[in-house]
C-alpha cells in the first residue's frame, strides 16, 4: 500500500511537556485513517506538524514524499494548497458570506472568471447539500452548518488530502450522520486521502479504513475497525468501551493520599 | 453574618453530656454564629453528638460535625460517639471522613531578585517575540514589492476608511479643545506683560510639534490599535487564524500588511487634519480674549521662529507612530491563546505599551530635533 504521509520517529515537545516520543505512522493513499486517542494526547497537534505548522523536534514528517518541515516557504505553500483540513469549530471568515468563504481560496489561489467561480463555490456547496445557504453569513448557520460550509471551503481547491479535526463534536444525531456520510462520499468518489482525528468511538469505527490509537506520545494499537473491536489490550478495551477507569486512572495524577494527608511540613 | 436569617435560632444545644443539633447543617444553612459558638470551650464530659435534630445535612456540614468530634476526642475522656442520625447522613459522613484533606503547602514565595529575575526573563521573551514579528511581517512586506499585483487595494481602502476617516471626528474634536485650552493656559501670562502677540508663537509651536501629533497617536492607539488587536485575537480563538494558514495564506499578509499600509498613509493625514483644529481652538480664544485674531496669526505664524519646520518635525513623527501602534496591536492579536478572556488582557496590553512607546519615542525626537536644532 501506497503511503500518502510517513511520520518516522517524531518527537515533539511542547515546553517541557513531551507530547509524542519517537512515533511512526503511516497513512495510507485513498483511504480514511482515523487517529484516536484520549483528550489532551496531541492528536491536533499531529495535523499541526503533517501541515507543517509545528516542527518535530527530532524525526520527519513525509508527505508525498517530501520532508514537511525541510521544505522552502513557498514549497510549503504549495503543498498547503493541496492539503484541506476542516477545524473543530469550522472557522468559516465571519465577516464573509457563504459563497465567498468557499470562493475564498479560490479567489486567493487561482485565476478563474466570476461565471466559472460562481459554478465552482455552488458545486462545491451542493455536494455538502448547502446550495442553498450561500447568501447566508456565518452567524446565521448551525454548528452542524458552519462545518458542512467549511468542508465545502476546505476541498474548494480540490485537495488529495483531507485533515478531519474532530468533526463530529457537538453535533446532533441527524447531522452527525450528515458528516459521516460526507466523509465516506468524498473519500470513495474521488479518492482523497482521509486523516481523520476523533474520540467519537461509534462514528470513527464506522467509516475508517485504518485506525491508530495513540496514548501519552506512543502508538498504543494500530488496525482496521474490527482487529480493534476483538484487541486483547487492556488499554484498548477501555477506551473502546468507554470505562471511567482502568490503565487510565480516573483521577489526574495527586501527591498520595497519605502525603496530602500528613503534609510535607517539614519539606 | 449571615444575612439571608434575620433572628439566626440556635443550631445545637448542649444537655447530659451530649451536643444536640438542629435545624439544617449544610453549606448555605449554618450560620456565622453558630461557627462562632462551636469555637467555644465545650464541658469535658460531652461523649455523645446528636443528629436526630437534623432537618438538613451536607458535605459541609458533615465536615463541620467530624472536627467538632475530633475536638471534643482530644480533651475527652472517653470516645465521642455520633448517635441519632438518619442513614444516608451516616453515609455521608463516612465518605467525607473518608476524604480528608489538608490544606496543601503554599508555592515557595519567590524571593525579591528572583521575582525580578522572572519579569526580566518574561519582558526579554516578550520582547524577542516582537521582534520576530516585525521581522516576518517585513519579509512579508518585501514579498508584496516583490509582486506588487498581490497588494490587497480593496483591503488597504477598507482599513483607510476605518482607521482614518472615523476618526476624524475625535481627532478634531479633541485637538480643537486642546488648542482652546493651550491659548487659554497661557495668554494669560503672557497678556499680563503685554506680550499678547506671542500667543501666536506658543499656540502655533506646542500644537504643530507636540500636541497634534501626539493627541492623534494616542486616539488612534486606543481606537484603532485595540480594535486590531480584539479583531486578530478573536480571529485566533475561532480558529480562523489557523484556517488561513490552511488554506495557504498567510495571515500577515492578509491580516497585517493591509492594516500598516493604511495607518502609514492616514497618520500623517490625521495628523495634518488635527494641526488645523488645534490652530482654530486657539485662534477662536486668542481672538476673542486676548485681541489676537486670525489675520494676527496669518501674519504672524510664518516669521515665528521654528516655522515652518515645526510642521514638517510633527509629521515626520506620523510613519514611526504608525509603525509602532500597528504592529503592537497586531503582535498582541497574534498572542492571544486559550479562552476569550485573553483577548480582552491582550487588548489592554497593547494599548498601554503602543501609548507607552509613543510618548518615549516622542521624547527621543525632541532631543534628537533639539540637538539638530530644528
Amino acid at each position: 500500500m501506497d503511503a500518502h504521509i510517513r511520520i518516522e520517529g517524531v518527537t515533539f515537545y511542547r515546553g517541557d511537556r513531551m507530547i509524542f516520543d519517537d512515533i511512526s505512522m503511516e497513512i495510507p493513499r485513498g483511504q480514511i485513517t482515523a487517529i484516536m486517542g484520549p483528550s489532551g494526547t496531541g492528536k491536533t497537534t499531529l495535523l499541526r506538524l503533517i501541515g507543517g505548522q509545528l516542527v518535530p523536534n527530532a524525526g520527519h514528517v513525509y508527505v508525498d514524499g517530501q520532508d514537511v518541515a525541510a521544505l522552502s516557504r513557498s514549497e510549503l505553500y504549495t503543498l498547503r494548497k493541496r492539503m484541506g483540513m476542516l477545524f473543530q469549530s469550522g472557522a468559516l471568515l465571519t465577516d464573509l458570506s457563504v459563497f465567498e468563504n468557499v470562493a475564498f481560496p479560490l479567489r486567493e489561489h487561482t485565476r478563474m472568471g466570476e461565471d466559472m467561480l460562481r459554478d465552482m463555490v455552488l458545486m462545491k456547496l451542493e455536494s455538502v447539500g448547502l446550495r442553498g445557504a450561500h447568501a447566508l453569513m456565518p452567524a446565521e448557520l448551525s454548528g452542524g452548518m458552519a462545518r458542512r460550509v467549511a468542508l465545502a471551503r476546505s476541498i474548494a481547491l480540490d485537495p488529495d488530502l483531507i485533515m478531519y479535526d474532530e468533526p463530529f463534536t457537538g453535533l446532533d444525531p441527524i447531522t452527525m450522520a450528515t458528516i459521516v456520510t460526507l466523509i465516506r462520499r468524498l473519500n470513495d468518489a474521488v479518492g482523497i486521502t482521509s486523516l481523520l482525528v476523533s474520540h467519537d468511538i461509534h462514528e470513527t469505527l464506522s467509516i475508517a479504513d485504518v485506525v491508530y490509537l495513540i496514548s501519552e506520545g506512543k502508538v498504543v494499537e494500530r488496525g482496521t475497525p474490527d482487529t480493534l473491536s476483538n484487541s486483547n489490550s487492556a488499554w484498548v478495551k477501555q477506551f473502546l468501551q468507554g470505562l471511567p477507569d482502568g490503565p487510565v486512572p480516573f483521577h489526574y495524577p495527586a501527591p498520595s493520599l497519605a502525603e496530602d494527608f500528613l503534609g510535607q511540613r517539614d519539606a | 453574618m449571615a444575612r439571608q436569617q434575620q433572628s439566626p435560632q440556635q443550631q445545637f444545644t448542649i444537655a447530659y453530656q451530649r451536643i444536640l443539633l438542629m435545624g439544617e447543617w449544610t453549606a448555605l444553612g449554618l450560620h456565622t454564629d453558630t461557627f462562632a459558638a462551636l469555637a467555644q470551650p465545650f464541658p469535658d464530659d460531652l461523649c455523645k453528638i446528636d443528629g436526630s435534630g437534623l432537618t438538613a445535612l451536607d458535605a459541609a456540614g458533615a465536615r463541620t460535625i467530624l472536627d467538632l468530634r475530633q475536638r471534643l476526642q482530644q480533651s475527652a475522656k472517653t470516645p465521642v460517639t455520633l448517635i441519632g442520625f438518619a442513614a444516608n447522613q451516616e453515609h455521608l459522613l463516612a465518605l467525607v471522613a473518608e476524604h480528608e484533606f489538608l490544606l496543601p503547602n503554599p508555592p515557595p514565595r519567590l524571593g525579591l531578585v528572583a521575582q525580578i529575575g522572572r519579569a526580566t526573563q518574561e519582558t526579554g521573551a516578550d520582547l524577542l517575540a516582537y521582534l520576530a514579528f516585525v521581522g516576518n511581517t517585513t519579509g512579508q512586506f518585501l514579498r508584496w514589492l516583490a509582486r506588487p499585483r498581490s497588494i490587497r487595494l480593496r483591503a488597504i481602502l477598507a482599513e483607510t476608511q476605518l482607521a482614518g476617516v472615523n476618526a476624524l471626528f475625535i481627532v478634531g474634536l479633541l485637538s480643537f479643545l486642546m488648542g482652546i485650552v493651550i491659548a487659554y493656559q497661557g495668554g494669560g501670562p503672557l497678556d499680563e506683560y503685554g506680550a499678547n502677540i506671542f500667543i501666536v508663537d506658543l499656540v502655533g509651536l506646542t500644537i504643530l510639534r507636540e500636541i497634534a501629533p501626539l493627541v492623534t497617536a494616542i486616539i488612534v492607539a486606543g481606537r484603532t490599535g485595540s480594535a486590531y488587536t480584539a479583531q486578530i485575537g478573536a480571529m485566533r480563538i475561532t480558529e480562523e487564524v489557523d484556517a488561513l494558514r490552511s488554506l495557504a495564506i498567510d495571515p500577515i499578509e492578509i491580516l497585517v500588511l493591509p492594516k500598516l499600509l493604511a495607518m502609514l498613509v492616514v497618520l500623517p493625514l490625521l495628523i495634518t487634519f488635527a494641526d488645523f483644529a488645534g490652530l482654530a481652538g486657539g485662534i477662536l480664544v486668542s481672538d476673542v480674549m486676548f485681541g489676537v485674531g486670525l489675520q494676527n496669526y496669518i501674519e504672524r505664524l510664518p516669521q515665528t521662529f521654528y516655522m515652518p519646520s515645526s510642521f514638517w518635525v510633527g509629521l515626520i513623527k506620523a510613519p514611526v507612530f504608525a509603525l509602532i501602534i500597528t504592529s503592537i496591536g497586531c503582535h498582541q492579536g497574534f498572542r492571544v491563546s486559550g479562552g476569550a478572556s485573553s483577548v480582552g488582557y491582550a487588548t489592554t496590553r497593547s494599548v498601554v505599551q503602543s501609548i507607552f512607546l509613543v510618548i518615549v519615542v516622542d521624547a527621543v525626537f525632541s532631543v534628537v530635533f533639539n540637538r539638530l536644532d530644528l
